[in-house]
């Protein structure tokens, strides 16, 4: 990436890195020194700032689904969120449920990752036979052998007692195959 | 004496510095990577934080409350923005806009900022010391607290705005599954790409332009919306 402090302004993504401690020393000093002067930089950040609180309240309104990450879990652990995880073998399934207090529901399914290069995630209902749900491209660590997924839990918190299949699929240029299937008994 | 120079850092980014030491404001990098002055000293002297510390300094001590006001008003929520940064925190970040503010408008009543027109680097120099003092459990920023809280005015700040989080997370639905996950891993708690392209597999570049290409599409999003909404 080129210059990003220039013509007396610092571009957005330079205030992005700078917000999240992507700049080095040099770069947060000089950007620091900048909007003690710059009300015009200091108005972009506040944007960065706002988008960034307004992810985190949406997450943590149980607004959004996400594949997450484990250190990920482990930070709304550390942060005192109730987080609920379900491990799910290769092709097993599980029964689950919402217990009084969980802020968060984790789903891990293990899954034979190596050599793959892109995944997708279909998701089916019994509630709603005919109609499946499909990620495209979900991001996962080829080293790992788990994709783990956050549901959005204002949508779980709604549902009665249901079955729940989640199919990852391996695509490439010949094609998709199935990596797994999960199949979760939810008790509502 | 110092010079001005650009530097592009690991990241990327290119940054100003002074060789020597210290910063000043005058200067920007350009595109080539050399170094425009984009303020002279006179500009700067000319500017409303140096006049306000000036007519600060040069009244009796406490006598120019209009001019502590409006000083306080442009620099506070600068202030306020350093501590976010580097605090993590917003009631820390508060407190430190608080600290700083009443520090400076102390050293300007007593005649005890050597430039007054350098009133801005003086505050940036305390939010820097400020903040390493914080990091340190230091108890000064109370007791300082406790003596200028009362003076100090605290309407007309300009505050980040709150943004309705349905409409984020609308907007978050309409992303692509990578953009979501990263922007989430991201902001949840500050993550830099480096952490979080270990945890999910990617190169700290690419979950950069990711995070990017996110920001930029949740950013339009909210915003069409916000307009949309008015």
């Amino acid at each position: 990436m080129s210059v990003n402090i220039d013509a007396g302004h610092v571009e957005r993504d330079a205030l992005l890195d700078y917000w999240l401690g992507d700049t080095d020393a040099a770069a947060t000093e000089a950007i620091d020194a900048h909007l003690m002067h710059c009300d015009a930089c200091g108005a972009r950040l506040d944007e960065v700032i706002a988008l960034a609180r307004g992810v985190r309240a949406a997450f943590d309104h149980g607004e959004v689904q996400a594949i997450v990450s484990a250190p990920f879990v482990e930070r709304l652990q550390a942060a005192g969120r109730q987080v609920h995880e379900y491990r799910v073998p290769h092709n097993g399934s599980v029964v689950c449920a919402l217990a009084p207090g969980d802020d968060q529901l984790i789903s891990r399914l293990d899954a034979p990752l190596a050599g793959v290069t892109r995944v997708d995630a279909e998701f089916a209902f019994s509630f709603a036979p005919d109609s499946v749900e499909r990620m495209e491209d979900i991001p996962f660590d080829p080293a790992g052998a788990e994709v783990l997924f956050a549901p959005k839990m204002s949508f779980v918190r709604q549902l009665s007692t249901h079955d729940f299949v989640v199919r990852l699929l391996a695509v490439d240029a010949a094609g998709e195959r199935e990596l797994g299937r999960y199949t979760f008994h939810h008790q509502g | 004496m110092v010079e001005p120079g650009c530097v592009v850092n690991g990241a990327g980014v290119t940054a100003i510095f002074l060789r020597g030491g210290g910063h000043r404001w005058p200067y920007a990098c350009r595109v080539d990577g050399t170094v425009t002055l984009t303020a002279n000293d006179a500009t700067l002297a000319d500017s409303p934080e140096a006049q306000l510390a000036r007519a600060i300094a040069a009244a009796p001590d406490g006598g120019a409350r209009d001019a502590e006001a409006r000083l306080y008003r442009l620099l506070a929520p600068r202030v306020r923005r350093y501590g976010q940064r580097h605090l993590r925190d917003d009631h820390a970040a508060d407190d430190l806009m608080q600290h700083v503010m009443a520090l400076a408008i102390e050293k300007l009543r007593a005649g005890q900022v050597d430039e007054p027109e350098r009133i801005v680097s003086f505050v940036l120099g305390t939010c820097r010391l400020s903040v390493i003092d914080l990091k340190r459990g230091q108890q000064r920023r109370d007791e300082l607290l406790q003596r200028h809280a009362d003076e100090l005015p605290l309407a007309d700040l300009h505050i980040a705005p709150r943004l309705d989080h349905l409409r984020v997370a609308h907007c978050l639905e309409r992303l692509a599954e990578r953009e979501r996950a990263v922007l989430v891993l991201s902001f949840y708690d500050d993550q830099s790409a480096d952490a979080v392209g270990r945890s999910l597999g990617l190169s700290a570049g690419n979950v950069r332009v990711i995070r990017h290409r996110g920001l930029d599409k949740l950013r339009r999003c909210v915003d069409a919306g916000a307009r949309k909404a008015a």
